[in-house]
């Protein structure tokens, strides 16, 4: 578990306390700075004010939901170059497929190892250079 | 005898022919027409320069026109009457009855008609006449008998040429046969009444669907027998916004048939007008949607248990993820991690159990109830520490609301399953807590009313709205809601909550003010006459 991403910042969107503390503290683990936000307003928020080079958003959120926080990246110059990997209950094909088709770099479903969350996140952030 | 001899055989024409010019007063009139010649010549003679003034007034009538003598002879005819018949005059002057223009086949009215006009004279008789081609064509007559010194003298009949009139109508007629044959083969139902709602025509269809025998049996009800007693009032409101608006359309309303059943219909009404464009009565078409209605509420069916399958889904992944998340965490970390942090995640594994299994133990119950499965486990039992042990537990999940007994002493023991009914109650209690800001106040009541318990939890929470409040009980009436509340769970709690009060033979509702608060109150009977029911509670 060497800490080889000092410097990338991960954003994580989850209403609910305990999987947003178990992906927030693998990803410190690994080494990323990590942001936590409950809501879609407190992530586009965070999104803006700080580098954040990956969202990990939920998609069942209160108030404006993960789908909302998601199309109102893409079309948001300064945040559309976030990267952003699903992260949902809601197993679905069609609600993948969608979300990859909005540009969605991976769609993770609920439940997951810690192994699991870390080789995505790496793999999207690796692949970005 | 000294009248000329075209005078003695019109005189003794009239004898032979007219029976009824034979007696006057019991005795024949030839005897006195003989007898009394000079005078009869003078009246001739006069009646002789008045005809002709009459008869060069006729001809420029242009109504067909023709005088007839007693002998039923023709006397004259006009001009008007050679064009419409094709006659001409001297064809037709002297002929008797039966005429010409009379068709073979109406010969028996024709004569009737005659016979009745010349006694009594005719006005407006319609008849249908031919032509010397055999075309027909239609007459109105009107005809007077004209009398001279009390003596009928001829007769004289006015006709008027109503073929196209009568074509007119008979098209009518033909395209009212039409209209109703139409309407009979429409698969809607149409009913026509007047303006007081009494049925004046239905259709083949509405015999059908409302199951009567005939038409017979619904011509003259009023139009309520075949509506449902329930929309009686809905259809007085329409009845007059139809009469306001010229028609209605679309509304749904429950029929009754014959038998007394009832069944779902879409419905159209119109004002029915008259020939002055006065309103007469109403046109009602009616459509039976009981398959409508039943493919739409398999449709609801089908989308309640496709929802229910991925909020289940949902409900149990997320419990899940913090299982599998913290368990591989623990494990692919175990070093790196602190002893206290290590400690909280089990606790979070811990309380993911939990939800889990409360998940689990819902849809269990749910499908329990659905299929009459449910087995209640009934005992004497003291209701008031049922409570108090609640509401124990609920301050120690709850720290940080005030949760208040308020419990009547001496309430009596009821038969109960009392796990059931501490389900019911902690469900209560929890959606109070889980609805209303730390620090509120959740207030649990005991009472007796009746032979009824009544148990009440009231909280100062966010309330429910109007049109929610009459919903709560409907299961996953919560679904729709979630994605705005944040909350989580499968939306079953109340219904679950209301087949239990219900099993137990008590009934459950809730009242609520929008940002006031809500409480939700449930009965429980008291079965004083059973055994092992006597005693006071503690």
């Amino acid at each position: 578990m060497a800490k080889t991403h000092e410097t990338k910042t991960v954003l994580v969107v989850e209403d609910e306390a305990d999987v947003r503390y178990f992906a927030s503290r693998v990803l410190e683990l690994e080494g990323y700075r990590v942001l936590q936000a409950k809501d879609s307003n407190e992530g586009l928020r965070l999104a803006r004010e700080s580098q954040v080079a990956l969202v990990l958003l939920d998609l069942r959120l209160p108030g404006r939901g993960g789908w909302s926080m998601l199309a109102q990246m893409k079309t948001e110059p300064a945040l559309s170059a976030i990267a952003v990997i699903m992260f949902t209950a809601s197993a679905g094909v069609s609600q993948r497929e969608r979300a990859l088709s909005m540009g969605a770099a991976d769609y993770l479903v609920k439940p997951l190892s810690a192994a699991t969350l870390n080789r995505a996140v790496a793999s999207v952030l690796g692949g970005k250079g | 005898m000294k009248g000329d001899d075209k005078t003695k055989e019109q005189l003794i024409n009239k004898v032979e022919i007219l029976p009824p010019m034979v007696h006057i007063q019991g005795k024949p009139v030839l005897q006195g027409i003989f007898g009394d010649i000079t005078e009869r010549r003078k009246a001739d003679e006069a009646l002789g320069e008045s005809e002709e003034f009459s008869s060069s007034l006729l001809s420029y009538s242009p109504n067909p026109t023709l005088v007839i003598n007693p002998d039923t002879s023709i006397r004259y005819v006009n001009p008007a009457l050679e064009n419409l018949t094709s006659f001409a005059s001297a064809e037709l002057i002297g002929r008797k009855a039966p005429y010409p223009w009379w068709p073979e086949e109406r010969l028996d009215k024709a004569t009737r008609d005659f016979g009745r006009a010349i006694r009594k004279g005719a006005e407006g008789i319609e008849e249908l006449f031919q032509k010397k081609n055999g075309e027909r064509f239609w007459v109105e007559i009107t005809s007077t008998p004209v009398r001279h010194n009390g003596r009928f003298k001829y007769y004289l009949a006015n006709w008027v040429d109503i073929t196209q009139r009568k074509q007119a109508e008979e098209r009518l007629q033909e395209l009212g046969e039409e209209l109703r044959r139409m309407f009979e083969s429409v698969t809607d139902g149409i009913t026509v009444t007047d303006l007081g709602g009494i049925i004046t025509y239905v259709n083949k269809r509405v015999v059908e669907m409302h199951g009567f025998g005939s038409k017979d049996e619904v011509l003259g009800k009023s139009i309520f027998d075949l509506i449902a007693r329930g929309d009686y009032e809905r259809a007085e409101a329409n009845m007059r916004k139809t009469l306001e608006e010229e028609a209605v359309t679309g509304i749904e309303y429950t029929l009754v048939r014959a038998e007394g059943s009832e069944f779902p219909c879409e419905l159209s009404a119109s004002v029915l007008k008259g020939a002055s464009n006065n309103s007469v009565g109403f046109i009602t078409v009616t459509r039976d949607i009981t398959e409508r209605k039943r493919a739409l509420e398999y449709e609801e069916l089908n989308r309640l248990k496709s929802d229910l399958l991925s909020t289940v889904s949902h409900e149990l992944r997320t419990p899940l993820a913090t299982i599998k998340g913290y368990s591989t965490m623990l494990v692919d970390y175990d070093r790196r991690l602190g002893h206290e942090e290590k400690r909280e995640c089990l606790q979070s594994i811990d309380k993911a159990t939990d939800r889990l299994t409360e998940l689990v133990d819902h849809l269990l119950d749910m499908s329990r109830l659905d299929a009459g499965l449910l087995k209640m486990e009934r005992k004497p039992t003291g209701i008031s520490r049922l409570v108090r042990e609640a509401v124990a537990e609920a301050k120690l999940r709850a720290p940080r609301h005030k949760i208040v007994l308020k419990v009547r002493k001496g309430l009596p023991r009821v038969n109960i399953d009392a796990k059931r009914v501490r389900q019911v109650l902690d469900n209560l209690i929890d959606n109070s807590i889980k609805y209303s800001e730390e620090g509120s106040s959740v207030v649990v009541c005991g009472d007796r009313v009746g032979s009824e318990l009544h148990i009440s939890v009231a909280d100062q929470g966010i309330g429910i709205s109007a049109e929610n409040l009459l919903r709560v009980f409907e299961r996953m009436y919560r679904i729709g809601q979630r994605l705005t509340q944040g909350m989580g769970g499968l939306g079953l709690g109340l219904s679950i909550c209301k087949g239990l009060v219900e099993a137990h033979g008590g009934h459950i509702w809730m009242e609520s003010e929008e940002g006031k608060g809500s409480k939700c109150s449930f009965t429980l009977p008291i079965e004083t006459r059973k055994a092992g029911m006597r005693g006071k509670d503690a």
